[in-house]
């Protein structure tokens, strides 16, 4: 009994990172329609700034989560102006390939300038657990859970409840239309991208505290991050949280339960999208 | 001697240029941090070669590339580093699958390579009946011996009995896996956990629960870098009651030994920059001159060794023909930082380098890596954790 | 995404090929094949490798891109590849590489259909998504099979083609290139053209036109992956080993994705002007800086799309309006 319920708690605990990584991608890709294929890239600054103010200047990562947010904003909007709005009316795969392409010059300069070496961050709490009972609950894990559905629910609440939101879900509906009722259609995209970057770096700072930090960093988690929120329903949040709960806890279940299991947790992960697109298409839904 | 020295200066003035080696190296991708260490152990050996006199009279020319940790750049590369540049011989090789892409033009070529990297098993068996292949890492396989020994030693100190296995589910952690369990089982040890994991998404939380209920002696984990502090987080934060934490990566993330989680972690080298031995020292040392640092990556000292053995032999033959400098390299026998290397038979391979007794364990002890096993290279003896 | 992915172009406009559109594409052929005979000194060998992984690119481009034209942006090339790759190293253990080679690309393109099916009603992200995951699901079998079955995550060592000879590699992979452009233009010139150009621009609209759709998607997935195994095929014989993390990986479906916008979508030219336009690139990047030549590589890629909006093959058709091969 013990054990199934620490199992359900590891899982809970790692899907506090899959939706950690996908909220942002959510907003971009879900919200306003802009595939990003260098989600990941974003994510490996955020983990590389909250590495370097860490190593060098003895900065807390979680002080400087909002210091990261705020410059990976800046380098989204950047990126924003120079090159994605350029390809906004252009067909939708073209901004796979500009992305891909400005993942790759990321990654790499990354790799030049710091090396392709894992790099790790000390913090007093990194081994900090609850335990309640028998179990125990992963003190750094339970912070990227709880931020996770903060960001989410802020996100949901600004898209709802906000006329910027309005005008977010407006424009990604009709861009033409948008425009014609005196929407600024320019800055509505740019503060959407910039905010679903500087969201991909509070998830880096939180994996260069969990994990590593380190020019591929990033691969893992965007490629489930992108799975997820297409799992969930592109434009929906709530279901971002959903969707990692069940994919985390199955990973778990089946690490724990099936002898070997570890080897088929991503096929677990996987199948049950797969299952989830194929099922609700054919029930019509979607 | 001086007919010896007659005839290189003879020869260095009949032939059209310097000898020219190629390293083909993963300096970009996935192989990158392997692949830098070894270009700068190369750059060091290089210098120090010429400085003392080149080879075969003339300075020693060294050409770079780049496999870019994958087998479709690497066969380009090897087949331009033979034709275009037209080497004498190849060094460098650090991942198994561009080793194994380049076998087939190797053989056409019957290009001669001495090969730093690559330890799996199917390397062994692509270059099996490759004359002029000299392979100085150790294969896989001897790992293994070495970690037995040490395993076998905390059996009697310590009266570890219980063994888990954590291992990466991909090529790395996976090879051999079975006869390594076998082979526990075998020497007597209790295997009470076999478990895969996938390398780099910090999820230990099943495994980690699952070894808490079998009760280890010893958590023995195979995986890389980026696996190190989120196992060891892990463990600390589920209060996993174990004696040794001993992991193989191929490397540490950088600033881990900082990490108070790293403490008592122990784990396999060929060699630390603290390593006691004379040889291993000289090259801290002319490191530290030459790139203003220390590395801990052993690829950089491997790719030194392995250059200067190559030019040695080359010297020692006298000229650059590949059956005389082969009899010359398999003939070597040389202090290195790694221990004494010399070459005889592997399983499938006929001039093997380092074998299973150039392996040390360490731990983290006090911000630093000590080695522990075997004895007579120890500086302290295992901290168990209970 | 189907819809924004083809910037509403009219569904048919030529029945037919004008010749001068297909010169580019004889002399491109033209020039491979007589390529390896070129006087290119002592980097012929040299270059021969090179064009030997250009042409197993331009195949993986140029069959995704066949199943892009029914509006089917899959990202499940890596496991045809794969499967191919895998299929050559199982079989050709009992009958001879050319048996070995057009069977694993059956069974390959026989797995599709079953994919085709399955994901028929998906499109845009939602089909891309269940794609990927299907790739990941196939690589974790394979990485799970028993050692002895299919190598597990160890990987296998495949038996050389053609004995290892890399100028009768290079012509294999050449006919092979060949057989797949023949194939694009016979699409092309068939009414699969047209019916693959409708079902992308709306299925709705293209039932009504009396389109089968389920008939023609399935054909094009089928044709896709068949082409794709005997990339892999090529692959797998030319590196003597495969492993699951490798041939499986994500790499090998984005790569044929960037490659054929890079060069022009739903052409023939395209895809295969891509691939050689991107493997000389990073070459001549790779040489001449030798250190972070992806860099430029990446701001490269960057910069042709925004330029090239429609990939190279804008170029090519600019001022004269169709005739797109």
């Amino acid at each position: 009994m013990e054990l199934f319920l620490q199992t359900l708690l590891n899982g809970l605990l790692q899907s506090g990172i899959y939706a950690l990584v996908a909220s942002g991608l959510a907003l971009a890709v879900g919200v306003v329609g802009i595939v990003n294929f260098a989600h990941g890239e974003f994510l490996m600054i955020g983990a590389f700034l909250a590495w370097a103010l860490s190593a060098y200047l003895g900065v807390d990562p979680l002080i400087s989560l909002p210091f990261a947010a705020l410059a990976v904003f800046g380098v989204g909007a950047l990126t924003y102006r120079v090159s994605i709005r350029h390809v906004l009316l252009a067909p939708e795969l073209n901004q796979m390939l500009l992305t891909f392409g400005l993942g790759i010059l990321l990654q790499n300069l990354a790799l030049i300038w710091l090396g392709g070496n894992t790099r790790t961050v000390t913090t007093p709490y990194q081994g900090s657990s609850l335990s309640i009972g028998e179990l125990s609950v992963g003190g750094p894990k339970a912070i990227a859970f709880g931020l996770a559905v903060l960001i989410l629910g802020a996100l949901y609440g600004v898209l709802y409840r906000t006329t910027l939101g309005r005008q977010m879900r407006a424009v990604a509906q009709n861009r033409r239309g948008s425009q014609l009722i005196g929407i600024d259609v320019e800055r509505v995209y740019l503060i959407a991208f910039g905010v679903s970057c500087g969201l991909a770096a509070i998830a880096g700072v939180l994996v260069a505290v969990l994990l590593f930090a380190s020019p591929t960093v990033g691969l893992v988690f965007a490629l489930k991050a992108f799975a997820i929120i297409v799992m969930a329903g592109l434009g929906n949040l709530t279901g971002v949280l959903w969707a990692s709960v069940v994919l985390g806890v199955s990973e778990a279940l089946v690490q724990t339960y099936v002898p070997g299991g570890g080897g088929w947790s991503d096929a677990v992960f996987f199948l049950l999208i797969f299952a989830t697109l194929v099922f609700r298409s054919f029930r019509g839904a979607r | 001697m001086k007919k010896m020295l007659l005839t290189g200066v003879l020869l260095a003035l009949s032939s059209a240029g310097a000898v020219k080696v190629g390293a083909l190296l993963p300096l970009s991708g996935a192989g990158s941090v392997s692949g830098q260490a070894a270009r700068n152990g190369y750059l060091l050996a290089l210098e120090e070669i010429n400085k003392a006199g080149g080879v075969l009279g003339r300075p020693l020319e060294l050409e770079f590339a780049d496999d870019g940790s994958s087998p479709a750049k690497a066969v380009p590369e090897f087949v331009k580093m033979v034709t275009v540049e037209k080497v004498d011989f190849m060094v460098g090789g650090v991942s198994s699958a561009t080793s194994i892409a380049i076998s087939g033009p190797a053989k056409q070529y019957n290009t001669f390579m001495a090969w730093i990297g690559a330890a799996a098993v199917p390397v062994e068996d692509a270059f099996a009946d490759h004359k002029y292949f000299f392979h100085y890492h150790p294969w896989s396989y001897y790992n293994f011996e070495a970690i037995l020994d040490y395993f076998k030693h905390l059996r009697v100190t310590k009266k570890a009995r219980n063994i888990a296995i954590a291992y990466e589910d991909g090529p790395f952690g996976s090879a051999g896996i079975n006869d390594t369990v076998a082979a526990f089982k075998k020497a007597g040890f209790n295997v009470v956990m076999t478990e895969k994991f996938k390398t780099g998404s910090g999820n230990f939380g099943p495994i980690v629960s699952k070894a808490k209920a079998a009760k280890p002696d010893i958590f023995y984990w195979v995986g890389y870098d980026t696996d190190a502090l989120p196992l060891a987080t892990e463990i600390k934060q589920q209060n996993l009651n174990v004696g040794l934490i001993y992991g193989t990566p191929p490397s540490w993330p950088v600033g881990f030994e900082k990490n108070r989680l790293a403490d008592n972690v122990a784990g396999l080298s060929l060699w630390l920059p603290t390593s006691p031995n004379s040889q291993s020292r000289a090259f801290v040392n002319a490191y530290r001159k030459k790139f203003g640092n220390v590395t801990e990556e052993y690829f950089a000292p491997l790719a030194y060794v392995n250059l200067k053995t190559l030019a040695a032999a080359i010297n020692k033959a006298g000229s650059t023909d590949k059956d005389k400098v082969a009899a010359e390299l398999a003939k070597t026998n040389t202090q290195t930082p790694f221990g004494p290397l010399t070459f005889s038979r592997s399983n499938k391979t006929r001039y093997q380098g380092f074998k299973a007794g150039s392996w040390l364990s360490f731990q983290y002890l006090a911000d630093d890596r000590v080695p522990v096993y075997p004895l007579k290279s120890a500086k302290k003896t295992t901290v168990w954790g209970r | 995404m189907s819809r924004a992915m083809d910037g509403g172009r009219a569904v048919v406009r030529r029945p037919d090929v004008p010749l001068r559109a297909l010169l580019p594409l004889g002399l491109f052929f033209l020039l491979a094949l007589v390529f390896p005979f070129l006087p290119l000194g002592e980097r012929s060998e040299y270059l021969l490798q090179i064009a030997f992984f250009t042409l197993v690119a331009g195949v993986l481009a140029l069959s995704w891109d066949i199943l892009a034209r029914s509006g089917q942006v899959s990202l499940a090339h890596a496991a045809f590849y794969g499967l191919g790759a895998y299929g050559f190293a199982l079989l050709g253990k009992v009958m001879p590489w050319f048996l070995a080679m057009p069977a694993a690309a059956l069974i390959a393109g026989l797995i599709s259909l079953i994919l085709g099916a399955v994901t028929m009603r998906l499109s845009g992200m939602y089909f891309a998504i269940a794609t990927l995951a299907f790739t990941e699901v196939v690589r974790t079998i394979i990485q799970n099979l028993p050692e002895a079955t299919a190598g597990g995550a160890n990987g296998l060592l495949v038996p050389a083609l053609l004995g290892g000879n890399a100028r009768a590699q290079y012509f294999l992979a050449f006919g092979i290139l060949l057989f797949t452009a023949l194939v694009s233009l016979a699409i092309r010139r068939s009414r699969l053209h047209h019916a693959f150009a409708a079902i992308r621009q709306g299925e709705e609209t293209a039932r009504v036109l009396g389109v089968s759709v389920v008939k023609y998607k399935l054909l094009a997935f089928f044709i896709s992956s068949f082409l794709a195994a005997l990339g892999g095929v090529l692959y797998a014989g030319k590196t003597f080993f495969i492993n699951p993390l490798e041939t499986f990986s994500l790499a090998n479906s984005i790569a044929p994705l960037t490659t054929s916008i890079f060069g022009g979508l739903y052409t023939t030219l395209g895809p295969i002007l891509g691939a050689t336009v991107l493997r000389v690139a990073e070459e001549i990047l790779h040489n001449s800086i030798k250190n972070g030549y992806l860099v430029v590589y990446g701001l490269v890629l960057m910069l042709s799309i925004l330029w090239l909006p429609r990939g190279l093959m804008g170029l090519l058709r600019r001022g004269k309006h169709g005739g797109d091969v």
